[in-house]
């Protein structure tokens, strides 16, 4: 009897520590690299998921109400702001960068092109402080966000408490934010022999070139480097952008640009930090015949990169095998219909 | 069974209660009061003063970050004081007493605490309480916490408004701007009256020339260490 009742009573507990512990529902190919972002101290949970998630597509999170981090980061466009180069935020005001694309941030040490923040759970007060982005303070969105009770219930759901803090807000982003991960482009496929990874003939030459070129700097399998360097564009004298330097005030750094992913690059269209070429095309000339010369240049790009017409077009071809149509298509991803019934 | 269910609970209070009674034997409240002046005059919001260069000055914020106190450093056995982040804003009378424990030690010791916040802070993402990112203390981009705000108003800054704002923080080489400060206290001493004389500060600026600073680098680290000296203990 008392074992039966020994048995029931851990069943009972094991139930109760069950419904009380959340599931951490971020999860990446087991053959990737281990995340830089350290997970175990926000582990994403689905409650927490969505708290992040609407606050990523309310525009609640700008001084003026009109400009949300989907503004400059759409969804079918790899998370970044098709067809602008420069993004622009309230009151029409116009930045000075390309927005980067958001995907697999787990993996990156340093957020911006500049690499200008340190840490990812911080990464979005740059824009949402930025006087051409959002120009709104966190204080601001957390008394904002403490007076709608929609928010407050979602806090609830996350954190069990529904007191708004900065800290809170931040975390809940960061919930959506990691959770943004492309792992499933014909690519991916190919590496892992799974049905609809074959590649053609031209696309294993363009993979072939690719990693005879290019791979030193987009390294696979995230096509990125935490690195920051120059490749050889020479200053849009509009901007005078130096990059890299204007963080760490030492002309070693002149010129340089963080690394971004080649993922979905078919879709994150302009390029560059200053979104200054429209095509693919456009980039691989510039790699085969537009280097700038300069002290910084990056190693890899001293020695010409020299490429056939066909070559070209081969590279072009692998590069769009990095299209991940479940990620950009993924309805976790999309608005949040609950934001439109929420007030 | 019941019997050896009640040793056993019997056995927790014991632990428990010996656990709680050793703790208030090993440490004791230790007070600090922060008092913010100017020239030995009580700092008040809106209120004129003026420095020794000349300058008419007001203040409408001064903010600090107060972090990593520990007692008995010179020994190895040092106690280091856990979630001992505070933010003093000086025109808040609520941020002005702040309780520690300190260790008991039956010998004349030193408190020491820094002037800012750490790297290993600044680079660890979003923090609570004082910590907060919302209270306005933490660069977005550049990202590191902001140790000191000083800002007002002032003739003398030929700006928009007349604005001198000076932002000191920066936590990576070679400009780090966190400072150190260390007092010595008595054996029995329960209480320590830190005064911040923000006087020391101005009468260093010429605020003519040098009015504004919002970022790291080689002047914030010249700053801070002009900031450290304005403090002192009563």
């Amino acid at each position: 009897m008392k074992k039966i009742t020994c048995f029931v009573g851990g069943i009972l507990l094991l139930s109760f520590i069950g419904l009380k512990v959340k599931k951490n529902i971020f999860t990446y190919p087991e053959y990737w690299p281990k995340p830089i972002y350290d997970i175990t101290n926000n582990p994403v949970t689905e409650e927490g998921f969505q708290l992040g998630r609407a606050l990523f597509y309310d525009p609640i999170l700008s001084k003026d109400n009109t400009i949300s981090c989907a503004s400059c980061h759409l969804q079918a466009s790899g998370f970044t702001h098709i067809d602008h180069d420069l993004s622009h935020g309230i009151e029409g005001k116009i930045g000075t960068r390309n927005s980067l694309a958001i995907m697999n941030s787990a993996w990156s040490d340093s957020f911006m092109w500049d690499g200008g923040i340190n840490h990812l759970e911080v990464q979005a007060l740059a824009p949402l402080t930025s006087e051409v982005e959002m120009g709104e303070t966190l204080e601001n969105v957390v008394r904002k966000l403490d007076e709608n009770t929609f928010y407050k219930n979602l806090f609830y759901k996350a954190f069990q408490d529904n007191t708004v803090t900065g800290q809170r807000v931040l975390l809940g982003l960061t919930q959506f934010t990691v959770m943004l991960n492309s792992y499933n482009s014909k690519y991916d496929k190919y590496i892992r022999k799974e049905v609809g990874g074959e590649f053609t003939a031209q696309e294993k030459n363009g993979l072939k070139l690719f990693r005879n070129h290019c791979s030193s700097c987009h390294t696979e399998p995230l096509f990125a480097t935490n690195e920051f360097k120059n490749n050889g564009l020479a200053v849009d004298t509009t901007l005078n952008d130096y990059g890299r330097m204007r963080i760490t005030k030492n002309s070693k750094d002149s010129l340089k640009f963080k690394v971004p992913t080649l993922r979905n690059i078919e879709f994150t269209k302009p390029y560059m930090h200053d979104g200054r070429f429209e095509t693919l095309q456009e980039v691989i000339t510039h790699y085969t015949n537009g280097i700038q010369y300069s002290k910084t240049l990056s190693d890899e790009l001293k020695n010409s990169i020299m490429l056939t017409h066909r070559e070209k077009v081969d590279l072009l071809v692998f590069l769009k095998t990095l299209t991940d149509k479940e990620f950009l298509f993924d309805k976790r991803f999309s608005f949040p219909k609950a934001l439109l019934t929420q007030k | 069974m019941n019997g050896e269910l009640k040793v056993v609970s019997y056995l927790w209070l014991f632990v428990f209660f010996n656990l709680q009674l050793y703790s208030q034997q090993t440490s004791r409240e230790f007070k600090m009061r922060i008092e913010p002046v100017f020239n030995g005059e009580k700092l008040q919001k809106e209120h004129w003063y003026i420095s020794d260069i000349g300058d008419s000055i007001q203040f409408n914020k001064v903010k600090f970050y107060l972090t990593d106190f520990k007692f008995d450093v010179t020994k190895k056995t040092h106690q280091e004081i856990i979630n001992n982040s505070f933010l003093v804003d000086v025109f808040n009378e609520n941020t002005l007493l702040r309780t520690l424990k300190r260790p008991l030690n039956k010998k004349d010791s030193i408190v020491q605490f820094s002037l800012g916040v750490n790297g290993n802070l600044s680079e660890s993402g979003a923090l609570s309480g004082d910590l907060d990112p919302a209270k306005g203390m933490y660069w977005a981009w550049q990202s590191g916490y902001i140790n000191m705000k000083i800002e007002g108003i002032s003739p003398s800054c030929p700006i928009r408004k007349n604005k001198f704002t000076f932002h000191i923080g920066g936590f990576q080489k070679p400009y780090p701007t966190i400072r150190k400060l260390n007092f010595p206290i008595k054996e029995n001493q329960k209480e320590i009256t830190l005064v911040v004389d923000i006087a020391t500060f101005l009468n260093e600026m010429d605020l003519k020339e040098n009015h504004s600073l919002m970022m790291p680098g080689e002047k914030a680290s010249k700053l801070a260490d002009i900031a450290v000296k304005m403090f002192d203990i009563k």
